[in-house]
């Protein structure tokens, strides 16, 4: 598993972090502490943050639905919403709608349960 | 910019019968919501993505979480409610509606051989376009086709990034108009794939290549002619022009979803 150095780098590294979890059988409760440790990060009412809030509302829920082991089409999808959160995050905060700590609180906690075996 | 994303909720307010989102891909992780319940939702006729998912919130289902796939020739003609009284679970979000491209984009591709230091990449940058009907349609758009003229280019190799996705036809056509020396042009079909290529120097990129025209030389008044068609060339996610012209080299370009 490879630690991120940025955002993008993040969703880049997101399908073969993901497949470690996965072989692992981790990969359901990995998505799960990651999404929810995301969400007090972002405040819904804060119509900027929304979407981030809205890839991690889709995330969580396919986690949260997946049973070990997990098919590889849901592989597929984890790394698929994770990979388009994480550039969703870097775009958001190149633009200043959200706060370089807000985007390296998710980039932090991706290394921590995505990036880490 | 496509953030922040403009409200349906002006749309239906006013009375309008639709709410169209026609933006440019701010980035390949680009969601758009709306409050806002509608009787259709179609892929509208200027988008460069084929395919964008749509998220509602459905009682029956777990974690109240449904979604459907709309493209070019495949609306979902029907209600859709955005329930904005209730929430998803396990995050506790309000409902609404959301919209994605489930077709996959990376701004920071680059071809194999190409040259950091004298090659130039130039994007077209996909545009999305979905139209949420607030009202019942008959009839609802198709997509139009894409024309792209272009002329003049940087030094080295310009690589050009043409959207392709579900598009089953393309014409492209070149004639070197520079006086004395001969212009050079490849194209490449692209399928992107989830790969780390944010900074130079990591390992080879996952995307998929396919040469689809190996680089010809193209003298003084020399023309070439190349049509590449979903039955012959398969499909892709872009196609990619490689030129490299001293003077001018107009080049046309037309994609269409017919053969």
């Amino acid at each position: 598993m490879t630690h991120a150095v940025s955002l993008q780098a993040a969703a880049g590294l997101a399908f073969d972090n993901l497949q470690v979890k996965w072989l692992g059988n981790q990969l359901p409760l990995s998505i799960v502490q990651f999404a929810s440790s995301v969400k007090p990060v972002f405040q819904e009412q804060d119509v900027n943050s929304h979407p981030v809030i809205n890839w991690n509302t889709i995330l969580w829920s396919l986690g949260s639905l997946m049973v070990n082991p997990p098919a590889i089409a849901q592989l597929g999808l984890a790394a698929q919403y994770v990979f388009r959160m994480c550039w969703m995050t870097n775009q958001l905060r190149v633009q200043t709608l959200i706060t370089a700590p807000q985007a390296a609180s998710v980039l932090s906690l991706y290394n921590q349960f995505l990036a880490v075996p | 910019m496509a953030y922040p994303q403009p409200s349906a909720d002006q749309y239906c307010l006013k009375g309008y019968q639709y709410f169209r989102l026609l933006t440019p891909l701010a980035s390949p992780g680009d969601i758009y919501e709306s409050q806002q319940s509608c009787h259709a939702c179609c892929v509208g006729p200027e988008s460069d993505i084929a395919n964008v998912v749509v998220q509602y919130f459905d009682d029956q289902v777990a974690n109240f979480v449904q979604q459907t796939t709309i493209s070019p020739r495949r609306a979902f003609d029907g209600r859709i409610d955005a329930r904005n009284e209730v929430t998803y679970a396990p995050s506790g979000m309000p409902g609404r509606i959301m919209f994605w491209a489930a077709d996959l984009y990376d701004p920071n591709f680059k071809p194999t051989g190409f040259v950091t230091n004298t090659d130039h990449m130039q994007f077209i940058v996909p545009q999305m376009d979905v139209i949420q009907y607030f009202k019942p349609v008959d009839a609802l758009p198709q997509r139009i086709d894409r024309q792209y003229l272009f002329q003049n280019y940087s030094v080295g190799i310009t690589y050009i990034v043409v959207p392709f996705y579900g598009r089953k036809y393309c014409y492209a056509e070149i004639t070197n108009r520079t006086p004395v020396t001969p212009a050079t042009i490849k194209i490449i079909g692209v399928n992107y794939a989830i790969t780390d290529d944010s900074s130079t120097g990591l390992t080879v990129p996952y995307h998929q290549e396919t040469v689809l025209q190996a680089t010809a030389s193209l003298a003084t008044g020399a023309q070439l002619t190349k049509i590449i068609t979903a039955t012959a060339n398969g499909t892709f996610d872009a196609l990619v022009f490689g030129v490299s012209a001293d003077g001018p080299a107009p080049l046309k370009i037309v994609t269409s979803d017919d053969e």
